[in-house]
């Protein structure tokens, strides 16, 4: 009898060790990428980093801090035109010297949108493939590679370079699902500070001669009608995550407003009057794909950081039924 | 004889032949299609000591470019796009000499140029071949390089999806894997 609980005790123990080792590498990724999104918004830090995409290569300044106020952070292009987006938890200030435009949006809130910040790794892992890919060195300090690798060509896969002490994202790797890269973000310098710092105000030369424009407030709505709109045909994991509805000018429907993710890959669709100053056909700008079209006699504009074949394929599949 | 031949071959690649003797083996390597072979495979054998990209060409190069010899006159514009590494071994004083020499000259000139022409393999990835275009097209090179939205001509429309853009980073989830959400935006040039 005794003899029996030992024997049946070895084998619980074996069975338990086991499960431990085949979900050690899954916990590692988890734990590596969770941490990386807490060190995003939760670090003081500041650095430069240079973004390549299409052959262009662009240089950039981002400080960020984080007070009893929330968060704060000031991007600036170092090339070309200045450009600059400042955010704090209340609003995103758009600087655009080159078209003297200053653009001013409320920070969407409410419903805990952004106030929790996480990477669902079981729900991501019918879409995506999660692997550990060991050590590298990148802006002079040592990193851990993590590649999220799409399982079809609907979404971009990544390959991070995560710093071994902040798991502060070092290096960023988009690629499509052949591998080929779409972008790399790399930080050549980045200084991680112990308190929050300073960011100087933003000091525009001339400000009178800006127009400034103060972005109409977004509604979310709950309405699981969408405004009579639906999606047909989406792709695998893609679903409508937010629907919002905005007065715009002259326009008496409004802006429905659609955001559709599969948890990580995210996209905006547009649903307006048609104008005749819409999107028809493809359009890229950096690594942001864009499609519109008309249905039924409304502008439909698809927007996100997915491939062409996902924006098309979204904005196509949108239905009135009212 | 034929150690002498090859060692002429040989020697006008290395551009150590007199006038006279590069005159007098260009003309037995017209002459014989063996030779022209040798030629081909001494070429090869020198692009792939330099480590240069090697092409392997079923028909023989030299049976080709006599045969576009037959059918065209020889653009000595080609000359032009001689890389420096190919120079050296066909110095400039080579298209100034006159009559038959010039001619001579230029099947070996026009061998080189035209390899890439003549092949029906393209060359091995990462290794192109500067030589290859030959009319430059200086349009990329006047336009400043850009970030903007392609194939629009509607001001009206790319800040219509500005505005898009700006207003889409504000839902992006979870906050951009890594990516800083609004550098597509601070990225964006309107150069022109």
């Amino acid at each position: 009898m005794r003899f029996i609980h030992i024997f049946l005790n070895a084998a619980l123990l074996i069975t338990v060790s086991l499960n431990a080792t085949a979900d050690t590498a899954q916990d590692d990724v988890r734990i590596w990428l969770q941490r990386m999104v807490n060190a995003v918004h939760s670090l003081n830090y500041d650095g430069t980093f240079v973004f390549l995409h299409n052959a262009q290569l662009e240089s950039m300044q981002i400080v960020h801090t984080v007070d009893n106020g929330g968060e704060r952070e000031r991007l600036t292009s170092l090339n070309g035109v200045a450009r600059e987006v400042f955010r704090d938890n209340a609003s995103v200030t758009c600087i655009a010297p080159d078209i003297k435009s200053v653009s001013i949006g409320n920070r969407v809130s409410g419903r805990g949108f952004r106030a929790v910040f996480s990477v669902d790794i079981n729900q991501l892992s019918d879409y995506y493939n999660f692997h550990m890919l060991g050590e590298e060195r990148v802006a002079g300090r040592q990193a851990k590679v993590v590649a999220i690798i799409p399982q079809d060509a609907y979404r971009y896969g990544y390959r991070l370079y995560l710093d071994t002490e902040h798991a502060l994202p070092l290096k960023t790797d988009m690629l499509n699902v052949s591998g080929v890269s779409i972008s790399q973000l790399m930080f050549t310098q980045l200084q991680v500070h112990s308190s929050s710092r300073e960011i100087a105000e933003i000091s525009l030369d001339g400000k009178e001669y800006y127009q400034w424009v103060q972005q109409k407030p977004m509604r979310t709505i709950s309405d699981r009608q969408f405004s009579g709109w639906s999606f047909s045909d989406l792709p695998k994991g893609f679903d409508v995550t937010l629907h919002s509805k905005r007065k715009a000018g002259k326009q008496a429907r409004g802006i429905d407003h659609f955001v559709l993710s599969d948890g990580l890959a995210s996209l905006s669709v547009y649903v307006e009057d048609d104008d005749d100053v819409g999107l028809q056909g493809n359009s890229t700008m950096g690594t942001v794909n864009a499609y519109g079209n008309t249905i039924s006699g409304y502008q439909v504009t698809a927007v996100g950081e997915v491939p062409a074949m996902t924006v098309e394929r979204i904005a196509k599949s949108l239905r009135f039924s009212k | 004889m034929t150690d002498d031949i090859n060692e002429q071959i040989s020697s006008l690649l290395d551009n150590e032949l007199s006038q006279k003797e590069i005159r007098h083996t260009l003309d037995l390597l017209q002459e014989d299609e063996a030779l022209r072979n040798k030629w081909d495979r001494y070429n090869l054998i020198g692009d792939a000591m330099r480590g240069e990209a090697v092409r392997f060409s079923a028909v023989s190069i030299a049976d080709r470019v006599q045969a576009r010899l037959e059918h065209e006159s020889v653009d000595f514009s080609n000359v032009q796009a001689l890389p420096a590494t190919r120079l050296r071994r066909f110095p400039a004083r080579w298209y100034k000499s006159a009559g038959g020499a010039a001619l001579a000259a230029s099947v070996a000139v026009v061998t080189v140029l035209s390899f890439p022409q003549f092949t029906n393999m393209s060359p091995e990835p990462g290794s192109e071949v500067i030589a290859e275009s030959v009319a430059p097209d200086p349009a990329p090179y006047l336009v400043q390089s850009s970030t903007r939205w392609k194939n629009l001509s509607e001001p009206k429309v790319e800040s219509k999806l500005n505005s898009f853009l700006i207003d889409h980073n504000e839902f992006a989830a979870p906050g951009g894997i890594g990516v800083i959400p609004y550098a597509n935006f601070v990225s964006y040039d309107s150069n022109r």
